[in-house]
């Protein structure tokens, strides 16, 4: 695993705090960006990413490779993916377990595959195509979802794992996405965790949600629920130390906030101390996986 | 025996559909058959599959229209946020993404505000109003390219006020307006005062220096004097503005 080094507790890195950071150089173990909102840009955001990349260790972390969809692989997309990660010596490139449109059309958002023999032998297929053209395993990560199929015939987990060992990817184990799906699909969240290759397991996501009462819709936008952190707990006792990352996409807080939160994570693997419970911030959103563009800067 | 793609194709036909996730499955194809949405999708303890599906067709919309409120901040509010949101939401049904960028969706959104105002006014002239909205949305579209595009930044700094002929920047935009909307886009961004101000011909140039984008309103002379340079630029740069052009990003040597 020595290509997936260990990087420690870091965030994701949005717009609002680019003056921050580079003004304060805070301390932080690394960020993860979103590459869609910097392998298109020839201004502001490509500039700042190369000069936090001076700094701190990158990850980066898409939503439009699409590695389900039946549309051909976009190879323009995997070119721009492949310059961006040399230039700022990204540690690894991740995406979703999903696919985002098909016939050309791109609905944006992270859609659930059916769980099938034809969806698996379709995706590793996909993620060997991938892993050739950006030279470097491919990581992935479990997606929250909000609907199965009545073809499905894998369970999440067995699919996940069949599909690292057949593809030999890395896996993203977002555990707020465990979660979600866990409440939404009624399964156990820590029977998938233990049921997961953990040895694939090179990154961890923390985030919050948003509980409907009937369903969750993964949100990120509050605070790491109780629960989350406790599967977290559970979790590192089954994987030791693995790089974990904290996302906030929208209500985001002040940076030091952030970074409380994901020191929160910290305390539980050095200490075992669970944080206290907060209430929600939020209980009325009701978009999942919130996508933002890069903030322009007017001076007119 | 339905194959992925029919699955994708009747997926992606329901959830984004503008009117019901019903009228979604009533209309898309799983191969050469419909498929009503409790034999694809199955349901959970508190949810049917109708509902689970609907959470992916509501967040399709909000989603997409959420990136034009932050394309458009201006003209969402000179049109007001409930019809924005509804001209949007009949573009995203014309223009659906085919693009793995967002930056990519508002792009012909000017362009198709231009021609359901010319669908709708006929042989008549549109109205000044009408007129302002078109603007709005080509500079604030304009702003947008102006800055994640090609600027001048990346030129080494010697090269820059070396001895070599000016250069126009490759950031440089220019937009002739009815009105002068860099003069009234903040209030319109804030959504303070948002009176329509009185048509005036414009001439906006827009540029980027440091990455920040840069609007300035120049006078019919200088406009001229700047196209006419930029169609031929092998000819000397006007002397009597060579030196407000390399201060405001427009040229540089």
């Amino acid at each position: 695993m020595s290509n997936f080094p260990y990087l420690g507790f870091g965030l994701g890195l949005r717009s609002q705090h680019f003056p921050y950071i580079l003004e304060k150089n805070p301390e932080i173990d690394w960020f993860e960006i979103i590459s869609e909102n910097f392998m298109d840009s020839k201004g502001w955001p490509r500039h700042v990413i190369n000069r936090i990349a001076e700094k701190y260790p990158v990850v980066m972390h898409g939503v439009s490779m699409s590695i389900g969809s039946t549309d051909p692989v976009n190879m323009d997309y995997l070119k721009k993916l492949k310059v961006l990660s040399k230039e700022i010596n990204a540690r690894w490139i991740s995406d979703h377990l999903c696919w985002t449109g098909v016939l050309g059309k791109n609905s944006h958002d992270l859609l659930p595959l059916p769980l099938t023999e034809d969806s698996l032998k379709h995706v590793v297929n996909r993620i060997k195509i991938v892993q050739d053209v950006l030279e470097r395993p491919l990581v992935l990560e479990n997606p929250s979802s909000y609907l199965q199929f009545q073809k499905d015939s894998f369970t999440e987990w067995d699919f996940i794992r069949e599909m690292a060992k057949e593809a030999d990817c890395r896996l993203l184990l977002d555990l707020n996405n465990v979660y979600v799906s866990s409440f939404n699909h009624g399964f156990d969240p820590l029977e998938y965790i233990k049921a997961l290759p953990l040895e694939k397991v090179v990154q961890f996501h923390l985030a919050g949600h948003t509980n409907k009462g009937t369903h969750i819709i993964d949100t990120h936008d509050d605070h790491v629920v109780q629960p989350v952190w406790e599967l977290y707990a559970e979790t590192i006792k089954l994987t030791g130390k693995v790089s974990t990352l904290l996302e906030w996409d929208a209500n985001i807080p002040e940076f030091p906030e952030l970074r409380k939160e994901v020191l929160k994570a910290k305390e539980i693997f050095d200490h075992g101390n669970l944080p206290e419970q907060l209430a929600p911030i939020n209980d009325d959103s009701t978009v999942s996986n919130t996508l933002h563009l890069t903030q322009t800067i007017w001076e007119e | 025996m339905s194959s992925l793609k029919d699955i994708q194709k009747w997926v992606h036909g329901v959830i984004t559909n503008p009117n019901s996730v019903i009228d979604g499955a009533n209309s898309a194809f799983m191969g050469d058959h419909k498929a009503s949405i409790e034999t694809v999708i199955a349901p959970s303890k508190t949810l049917s599959g109708e509902q689970r599906i609907d959470i992916y067709r509501s967040s399709y919309f909000i989603r997409l229209i959420d990136c034009f409120k932050a394309e458009y901040p201006g003209l969402m509010n000179a049109f007001g946020e409930e019809l924005f949101t509804h001209l949007a939401w009949c573009y995203l049904q014309e223009h659906p993404s085919t693009s793995y960028t967002l930056h990519d969706l508002g792009k012909k959104f000017p362009e198709y505000l231009a021609t359901t105002l010319e669908e709708n006014v006929g042989d008549r002239q549109p109205d000044w109003w009408q007129v302002f909205i078109l603007d709005m949305a080509t500079y604030e579209r304009t702003c947008v390219e102006v800055y994640s595009g090609e600027g001048h930044e990346y030129i080494p700094t010697n090269d820059i006020f070396g001895i070599e002929p000016p250069k126009v920047s490759p950031s440089l935009r220019t937009l002739k307006l009815d009105f002068p909307i860099s003069e009234c886009i903040h209030r319109f961004r804030e959504n303070e005062d948002v009176e329509f101000p009185d048509p005036k011909t414009s001439y906006h140039v827009i540029t980027r220096q440091n990455y920040r984008v840069k609007v300035f309103l120049v006078d019919e002379e200088e406009w001229e004097a700047l196209h006419d340079w930029i169609k031929n630029p092998e000819q000397e740069c006007p002397q009597k503005y060579l030196r407000s052009w390399r201060m405001r990003g427009i040229v540089y040597s």
